[in-house]
This record gives C-alpha cells, sequence and structure tokens, in this order.
C-alpha cells in the first residue's frame, strides 16, 4: 500500500503529458478567442471613441462657423448703418442747402420784385405828382410872383421818395 | 469478518496490470492506468468542446469550453494573484485532474471489466504530483529572483532559521502527498466497506460526502496549498 516505485515517475509522466495536451487543446484555443473577442472589442470601442471625438470636433467646427458668420454679418450690418447714416446725413444736407438756395433764391427774387414794385410805385406817384404839380402850376401861370413854389414840389419829391424807401 | 478484512485488503491494494509491448513485459501500476483513462476523458473532452470554435456566434459547447477554462484559471487566480499567470494552467489542469480522479469511483458503475479506482488513492501518483509542485515550487522562486536570491532566501528572515526552510522543502511535497493519498484512501476504503456492509442505498448517500465533497475538497486544497507556496516564493522576491 505505502510502496513507492518506478511509477511514480510514470504518474508524474502521464502527468506533464496531460498537462500539454490540455495546454495545447483547451487553454490555447479558449485564450485565443478569447483574446481575440478582446482585441475586437477593445478596437471597437477605440472607433466608437475616434468617432465620438471627431463628431464634437465638428461640432466645435461648426459652432465656431456659425459664431463667426454671426460676428460677419453684425460687423457688416453696422458697417451697412454706418454708411446709410452718412448717406442719409449727406441727403439731408443737400436737401437743406437746396431748401436753403430755393429760400435764398425766393428772397431775392421777393426784392428784386419789391424793388421793382417800388420804383414802380415811385414812378406812379412822382407822375401823380407832376401830374398835380403840372396842373398846380397851370393854374398859377403867374408863378414868377411865387418862385419857391418849385423848390417846395423838389423837396416834397425828396422827402416823399425818402420815406417810402 | 475475516472475509471482509482480506476483501478489502484485496481492493486496497495496488494492483498491476502487464503490458506486452514489443514482446516485452512491462507491469504498470492500475493507477498509472486509470490516469491513462481520465487523461482520454479530458483531452477527449477538450477536443470536443473546442472543435469549431469562433469569435462571434458561439456553440454551446464553446460556451461550456470557456466557462470551463475560465472558472478554472479563475478559481487558481484568484490564490496565486496576478504575478503567478504563467503557472496557472497547469495549475488549472491539476486541479481538473485531481477532482476528476477522486471522483471517478462514482461512475464505476459496472460498464467495465475493470474497476474505476480513484488514481490519488495510489501512493504513486500523489508523490508524483507533489514532487512536481515542489518542483514547480523552487522554479518559480528562482526564476523570479534568481538562483542567488532563491538561496539567499533560505535565510529569511532571519539566517538562524535556514535549516527550517530547507527542511520544508522536504516537508512541502510530503504533507502534500500523504494529505491527498490519505483523504483519498480513507474515503475510498469507508466506501469500499459500506459496500460490503451495506450495499444497498447507505454507500450512495455517504458517496455524497467521501467521494464527491471530499474528492473536490482534496483537490482543492492540494492546488491552493501549491499557488500558496509559489504565490509566497514570488511575494519575497518583490
Amino acid at each position: 500500500m505505502l510502496k513507492l516505485d518506478i511509477n511514480v515517475l510514470w504518474s508524474a509522466l502521464n502527468i506533464l503529458i496531460l498537462f500539454f495536451l490540455m495546454k495545447k487543446f483547451l487553454f490555447k484555443p479558449v485564450h485565443r478567442i478569447i483574446e481575440e473577442r478582446q482585441r475586437l472589442a477593445d478596437e471597437a470601442m477605440e472607433e466608437a471613441t475616434k468617432k465620438a471625438e471627431e463628431a464634437d470636433k465638428t461640432l466645435q467646427e461648426s459652432q465656431e462657423k456659425a459664431r463667426m458668420m454671426e460676428e460677419q454679418k453684425a460687423e457688416l450690418l453696422s458697417e451697412a448703418k454706418k454708411e446709410a447714416g452718412v448717406e442719409y446725413q449727406k441727403i439731408v444736407n443737400e436737401a437743406d442747402e437746396q431748401a436753403k438756395q430755393i429760400v435764398e433764391h425766393a428772397k431775392d427774387e421777393a426784392l428784386v420784385e419789391k424793388a421793382k414794385i417800388l420804383r414802380e410805385a415811385q414812378e406812379d406817384i412822382s407822375n401823380l405828382i407832376l401830374d398835380a404839380a403840372g396842373k398846380v402850376a397851370g393854374l398859377k401861370s403867374n408863378a414868377q410872383d411865387h418862385p419857391g413854389d418849385s423848390d417846395l414840389f423838389d423837396q416834397f419829391l425828396d422827402k416823399a421818395g425818402d420815406s417810402i424807401e | 469478518m475475516g472475509n471482509l478484512a482480506e476483501r478489502l485488503e484485496e481492493e486496497l491494494n495496488v494492483h498491476y496490470i502487464t503490458f506486452h509491448p514489443f514482446g516485452m513485459e512491462c507491469q504498470v501500476a492500475e493507477s498509472v492506468v486509470m490516469t491513462w483513462i481520465i487523461m482520454i476523458i479530458m483531452v477527449g473532452l477538450a477536443i470536443f468542446l473546442t472543435a469549431g470554435m469562433s469569435v462571434h456566434h458561439i456553440t454551446k459547447r464553446q460556451a461550456v469550453a470557456e466557462l470551463i477554462v475560465t472558472k478554472l484559471e479563475g478559481i487558481v487566480e484568484g490564490m496565486i494573484g496576478p504575478g503567478g499567470k504563467r503557472y496557472v494552467p497547469y495549475l488549472a489542469t491539476v486541479l481538473f485532474y485531481i477532482g476528476l480522479s477522486n471522483i471517478i469511483g462514482v461512475f464505476d458503475l459496472g460498464l467495465f471489466e475493470f474497476r474505476l479506482k480513484p488514481p490519488t488513492k495510489d501512493l504513486n501518483v500523489t508523490a508524483a504530483l507533489a514532487l512536481m509542485s515542489i518542483c514547480l515550487i523552487e522554479y518559480a522562486g528562482i526564476h523570479s529572483r534568481g538562483a542567488a536570491g532563491w538561496l539567499k532566501s533560505f535565510a529569511e528572515p532571519i539566517a538562524v532559521i535556514a535549516p527550517l526552510n530547507v527542511l520544508e522543502i522536504f516537508i512541502r511535497p510530503l504533507s502534500l502527498c500523504m494529505r491527498l493519498f490519505g483523504n483519498v484512501l480513507g474515503a475510498f476504503t469507508i466506501m469500499e466497506l459500506l459496500k460490503m456492509a451495506c450495499p444497498p442505498v447507505l454507500p450512495a448517500a455517504a458517496s455524497l460526502y467521501f467521494d464527491l465533497f471530499d474528492g473536490l475538497i482534496q483537490a482543492y486544497i492540494f492546488v491552493f496549498l501549491t499557488s500558496m507556496f509559489i504565490k509566497e516564493a514570488l511575494i519575497e522576491a518583490e
């Protein structure tokens, strides 16, 4: 029962052979499959991470673009506003200018007209007065007796003219 | 009663089977032949389960193969730690082998001309296993810390106990060998006695404990202790 013999060697040999056979037929193939699966899973994971990162980047880029376009828009808008303001000012100024010119012109014309009217009126009045004076002179043919009368008329006319002007 | 003792002794004795390969007479212990049978079962099972394996869409056979491998290695890895990965396949094989050896008696249904006896009830087998374990333990020590470091490790933690450490080289395999042998032989003897004393029912119930439970526990303990010793040899190196 308690006997050790050459069978220790056979048993050890058996166990070694069994170990190598099990390694070859069970552990190695299963490990290969599990590692392969792990590798595939890792790859898929990596791929997914990469894709997510890319998507993030694209999103940021497009957001950046949108922001830049917004800025450009605002810039363009403010520029246009500024230009429009300048244009507006110019137009208003021009219109002012024109209006002033028109008023000036009208004033000038009015003055000319006024002067013309005045002159005509003066002429009319002096004619009237001359007529009246002629008549008065006619009535007083003997005006030699009163030579101061003609001077008096002239004086009167001068005064009247001054006051009208 | 004397008859019973004779029959028991007959069962307990190691029988030899004689082969005549190439005209030579060759005597082999029945435990060695039993180991061949167990080897055929294990390798056949491995080949059957791993046939046509694929990465995706695995078959049930492949699932079983993967389950066996991951569970066995999980048990051993849990005992030996992450540093001893390279020793896991051997220990897993030994765990499987001893486990199957110890419970092989349960399958002794009289289908064959010979009886299916656990090979681990033969001292030669457990001695071989223990010798290989101690070789592996010392190899792990040399491999992880170099020959000089391995020699120095006998003087740890203090030089005075170096003789005890050297003695351990012999004590460890002896205890491993005797524990397994004694348990299996004891269980086998009790089962034989029960079968002789009370053939119906009782042996079946007792077999649950002596064959299945004790057998698997002893397989676990053997591998657990070997793993512990290897782990120790590795940890000291760090």
